[in-house]
Order: structure tokens, then C-alpha cells, then sequence
């Protein structure tokens, strides 16, 4: 389990820019970004190093920012590992309201971070399938 | 055609009758109402000291608050046996404005609309289609009541469901349309996209518009869509004086007479609350004479407008108030409901995830109003999922449709997005300003 930033942000131009300058100001690191747009507004979904400091230095620029917990699964490089993945969860009768996938070089694999309404049981189901659930994105992550 | 000879007096007889049923208002206000009463003795003023027209100035104004204050029914002056029927329009804030009529109150409503529908070109070979929304508005079953009284055949067939008004007036051969001159320009616009014209394949030769205000280029858009013959007038009214029927323009088209004989206008400085002189615009003060269920003194409509007491070609001696160029309070009407900035204030406070903050937008889109309300979010929670900003806005909604009774478009903003005001603030951007 790890904790994400969830930020509203309106549609305008340049909306998504104001949150990732506000973070890099203050040298917090971002692991995974995801943002789907209405035509209004959208909901910036997000993995950083910090996400406490974070959520206070965004809250000070003025955006509603909330710090929820999401599962994030290392996903080994096999070709068949995203739909047994889904398969658990279809066994399993669990609903997944969304899911995004991690950047860069911070783990050695890539990372699926997604959301279920209950967080705790999806992810013990998922450990006792043998998938790796991290507590971490950084690189020196301990998990 | 003039329905009644009142209309043609002279103004040494109206006054005369002005002053009489003065008198007699006021002292039934007096003893009736003590609402009325402890206003009077707050101002130092008794029933004995209206002795002439001018003497009107010495009692004090009636405020759409006082309905608030003495809401439901404390500002009536009969039990309420004797009342045959209550309306209602919205309130600055929650509750709405309730009226009443007695039976004798109904008939002098009634003929009064009368007045207005000849005015405006009614007969009796008259179809009337009234497509003003039906319910505790006055609009529609005043016009209702007074188009019948005529001998017009009345067609209630309420706003809205705008292809089967169309049916109705092909089939029909609908000659008379009541509705709000924005809907009427609507209605304009459908028969148009069904591939009709309405001057060849339609028989509508007179509207008579209320509810709202009709501007000039509205007018000329109503010719435009109705054709050139088309007699459109307006007509003046709100609940608190009766509804419709106070005043209405003739084919002149320049002002809308008054129904002097039972209702006084005088125009004030809205600030100074002082009598302008006439020809001047103000604020719009209306004294309703002889009512039962609902007496109102110097009532202050907060329309602005002006009285013209020249006389007019069309042989009614009445004295005309210039069609209404704006309001000194902020309210607003929307698709002909009344709406207080402060009504949609409340329904707002009541909702903790969005701040105190918010904006209102009202524009004319395809000739219908189109009103959107901004807001502010401040709880964090609702951003788990969409599904919970979205049943924000639902919610929002629904609340102000249940108030209003009108549909809005919400707009959810981040915190300190809208403008702060250091004085009063500046919430209201209405830019439909020519009407079109
Ligand atoms: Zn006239």
C-alpha cells in the first residue's frame, strides 16, 4: 500500500504545469502521474516521495489536494502479468475504479498502481496470489 | 376596443377616484392590519391625515421583506375563509411571497386583465393559447381569467413541450399567444427548424407578453420571426399588487398604461426614498386602491421606470409607465421565474463541500436563459472519485431546482479561483442584455 495526491485542477491550459512547477520548487519527486479531464475539471492522480510535505505545499498554492491510500503491484516483465493480474481481481468479484502505471528508473520494474473501493482486502488478496504489493516507489526502496 | 370607460376619464375624475378609494384603504388598512397599523404610528401618521392625493407621501413604504417578515399570510386583512385563492411568487430568501384574493378582489383582477388584453388587441373571436407555465405563478390564470371574461376561447396548454404548442396552433389556427417573450421567440425559432413560417403556415397575429421584460430588439426579432402585422405588446404586473393587470401597452407601443383606478404609481429616488417629479425615472411605487384579501401601500416594486401622462393616440386617458429599463435591487428574471441572488446564496451555505464564494451567469442561448452558477470546492474528500464530484454537482442542482424551480449549470472551480470583493460584491454577470 502507498500513499497517492489526488488534486483537482480545472481544464485550462497550463493547470497540470502549476502542480508539478509547485513540486519541483520544493525538489519533491513525482513516480506516477495520471489525470483524466471532463470538460469542466479533473482529478490529478499522482505518486510522490512525500506526499504529506506535498499535499501542504499544493494546499498553500490553493488547490484541493487529498492523500489516499492505493495499491501499487511490481509487475515483472512477463507478457501475460497485466491480465492475470485482472484475472484476480475478476476471480475474485473485485471492481477496480481505476489504475496507472508508474515512470522512470526508481524500481526495477514497472509499477501498476491501482484503486479498489477496499483497499486492504484487495491487496491481501493479491499478496496471497504471489504478487509483489510495494510500500515505496523510491529507488532505495527497502520492500 | 376599450373595455372599460374608467380608461377614458378625465384626470380630474380619476384623482377624484384616486382620492376617494384612497381614503377608504387606508382606513381599512388601519383597523385590519396591524402590521399596517404599528407602521402608521411608527411614522406619526392616522388615517384622518390623507386628505388629499399628495397626502399619500406621509405614509410609509411596503417592502418585499414585510411579506417575508409576516410570512405566511400576517399582511392579510381578511380571515382566511374568505379568500378563493392563494398565489405565490419566490422570496428574497427561502420562503416564498404568498397572495390572496377574496371573490370581489378576483373580479376586479379579472376585469383589470381585461383591460389589458383589449389593449393589447384581444376579442372575443379570439383563440387564446397560454403557454405561461401553469401553478402558483399569477401570469397564467390571470390571463386565463381575464381572456375568458373577454369571451376568447382560452387553450391552457402551459410552457414547454414546444412541438405540441406548434401542433395546437397549426390545428387550431391559433390567432392569440400568451407567453414570455423569450419563449415566444423560442417557439419562433422551433416552427422555423421544422421547415414553417410562421407568417404563411400559421394563423398568430397578436402576443400579449409578460413575465418578463420585452426590449426593443426583442421586438423587432418578434416581427421578424411573426411578421411585419404581427401586434405584440407587453404587459406590466407582479403578485404582490394582483399579477397581471396592471398596466399594459396599447398599439401605440409607447408605455404601458396604468389601471389608475386601482392602483396610484409614483415613481422615487430608490436611495432617498423622495417623490420625483413627474417625468423623472426611478424606482416604480404602486398603491393598490380596494383591494380586500391583499392591500398594499406605496408598495416598492424596485423596477425602474417612468410615468408619462401625456395623453395618447389611442384615446385612453390613463397614465402610461415607460416600459421597465432595469432594477435597483439585484433580482433577476429567468425564463419568467424571479430569482434573489440571496435565494441561490442559501441553497449554496447549506452545501459544506464548497466554499462561501460563488459566481452567477445568466445568457440567452437559443433564445432560452441559460443560468450558471459557479462554485468553489474545499473538501478534499470528493476527490476519491469522480463519481463523488459528480454527485456534488447533482446535488447542487437538485437543490436549487427544488428552490427555484429552475435548472442551472454548475460549475465546480478550485478555492481562490473566483474574484474576492472588498466592498459589495459583484456576483452577478447577466449578459443578455438586449434580450436576444
Ligand atoms: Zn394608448
Amino acid at each position: 500500500m502507498i500513499k497517492q495526491l489526488a488534486i483537482f485542477v480545472e481544464n485550462r491550459p497550463g493547470s497540470l504545469r502549476q502542480v508539478t512547477m509547485a513540486l519541483h520548487e520544493h525538489k519533491m519527486k513525482i513516480y506516477a502521474v495520471s489525470s483524466i479531464d471532463t470538460p469542466e475539471f479533473g482529478i490529478m492522480r499522482m505518486v510522490v516521495d512525500k506526499p504529506e510535505e506535498a499535499k501542504q505545499v499544493l494546499t498553500q498554492k490553493g488547490f484541493v489536494t487529498r492523500v489516499c491510500d492505493v495499491i501499487a503491484v511490481d509487475v515483472e516483465e512477463e507478457q501475460e502479468m497485466m491480465d492475470s493480474l485482472l484475472g484476480v481481481f475478476q476471480e475474485g468479484n473485485i471492481s477496480i475504479n481505476y489504475t496507472y502505471s508508474s515512470f522512470g528508473k526508481m524500481s526495477h520494474h514497472p509499477t501498476i498502481i491501482l484503486h479498489s473501493d477496499d483497499i486492504e482486502e484487495t491487496e491481501a488478496l493479491l499478496k496471497a496470489k504471489g504478487f509483489h504489493c510495494v510500500s515505496s516507489l523510491a529507488e532505495e526502496s527497502g520492500e | 376596443m376599450i373595455w372599460a370607460p374608467e380608461e377614458t376619464y378625465s384626470r380630474e375624475e380619476i384623482e377624484c377616484i384616486q382620492l376617494r378609494k384612497l381614503k377608504q384603504t387606508v382606513a381599512y388598512i388601519y383597523e385590519k392590519v396591524p402590521v399596517y397599523r404599528r407602521k402608521m404610528e411608527e411614522a406619526g401618521v392616522k388615517p384622518s391625515d390623507i386628505q388629499k392625493l399628495s397626502d399619500l407621501q406621509k405614509l410609509p413604504f411596503t417592502n418585499k421583506s414585510d411579506f417575508r417578515d409576516n410570512y405566511p399570510d400576517g399582511l392579510f386583512a381578511v380571515p382566511r375563509k374568505e379568500l378563493v385563492r392563494v398565489h405565490a411568487s419566490s422570496g428574497t430568501t427561502g420562503k416564498p411571497t404568498v397572495v390572496g384574493y377574496t371573490r370581489h378582489d378576483m373580479q376586479v383582477w379579472t376585469n383589470n386583465v381585461s383591460r389589458i388584453c383589449c389593449m393589447g388587441g384581444a376579442s372575443a373571436d379570439d383563440i387564446a393559447q397560454i403557454a405561461f407555465g401553469y401553478g402558483m405563478f399569477t401570469g397564467a390564470l390571470g390571463l386565463h381569467a381575464g381572456l375568458e371574461n373577454i369571451g376568447a376561447s382560452v387553450m391552457p396548454t402551459s410552457s414547454g413541450n414546444t412541438k405540441k404548442q406548434i401542433m395546437f396552433m397549426r390545428d387550431m389556427g391559433t390567432p392569440l399567444l400568451v407567453a414570455t417573450p423569450s419563449y415566444a421567440l423560442h417557439i419562433g425559432e422551433v416552427i422555423r427548424s421544422m421547415g414553417l413560417d410562421p407568417q404563411e403556415d400559421l394563423k398568430v397575429k397578436i402576443g400579449l407578453f409578460g413575465g418578463e421584460g420585452m426590449t426593443e430588439p426583442m421586438r423587432d426579432e418578434m416581427h421578424r420571426i411573426w411578421g411585419k402585422k404581427f401586434l405584440c405588446t407587453q404587459n406590466y404586473g407582479m403578485s404582490e399588487l394582483c399579477g397581471p393587470g396592471v398596466s399594459g401597452e396599447c398599439p401605440e407601443l409607447h408605455g404601458m398604461h396604468v389601471n389608475e383606478d386601482w392602483f396610484i404609481p409614483e415613481i422615487i429616488n430608490p436611495e432617498t426614498g423622495e417623490v420625483l417629479p413627474p417625468g423623472s425615472r426611478g424606482e416604480l411605487v404602486v398603491t393598490c386602491l380596494g383591494k380586500e384579501a391583499l392591500p398594499l401601500i406605496r408598495y416598492r416594486t424596485k423596477d425602474i421606470s417612468r410615468l408619462m401622462y401625456e395623453p395618447c393616440a389611442c384615446g385612453r386617458t390613463t397614465v402610461r409607465m415607460e416600459n421597465i429599463s432595469g432594477r435597483s435591487d439585484d433580482m433577476l428574471v429567468i425564463r419568467g421565474v424571479n430569482v434573489f441572488p440571496t435565494q441561490i446564496e442559501e441553497v449554496l451555505l447549506q452545501i459544506p463541500e464548497i466554499g462561501p464564494h460563488y459566481e452567477i451567469k445568466v445568457e440567452r442561448k437559443n433564445r432560452l436563459d441559460v443560468m450558471t452558477v459557479t462554485v468553489e470546492l474545499i473538501d478534499d474528500r470528493l476527490l476519491d472519485s469522480y463519481g463523488k464530484l459528480g454527485e456534488l454537482e447533482k446535488r447542487i442542482k437538485k437543490n436549487l431546482k427544488a428552490l427555484l424551480g429552475l435548472d442551472a449549470v454548475i460549475s465546480i472551480v478550485a478555492p481562490q479561483s473566483l474574484k474576492r470583493f472588498e466592498g459589495k460584491a459583484k456576483r452577478v454577470t447577466d449578459l443578455r442584455g438586449d434580450g436576444l
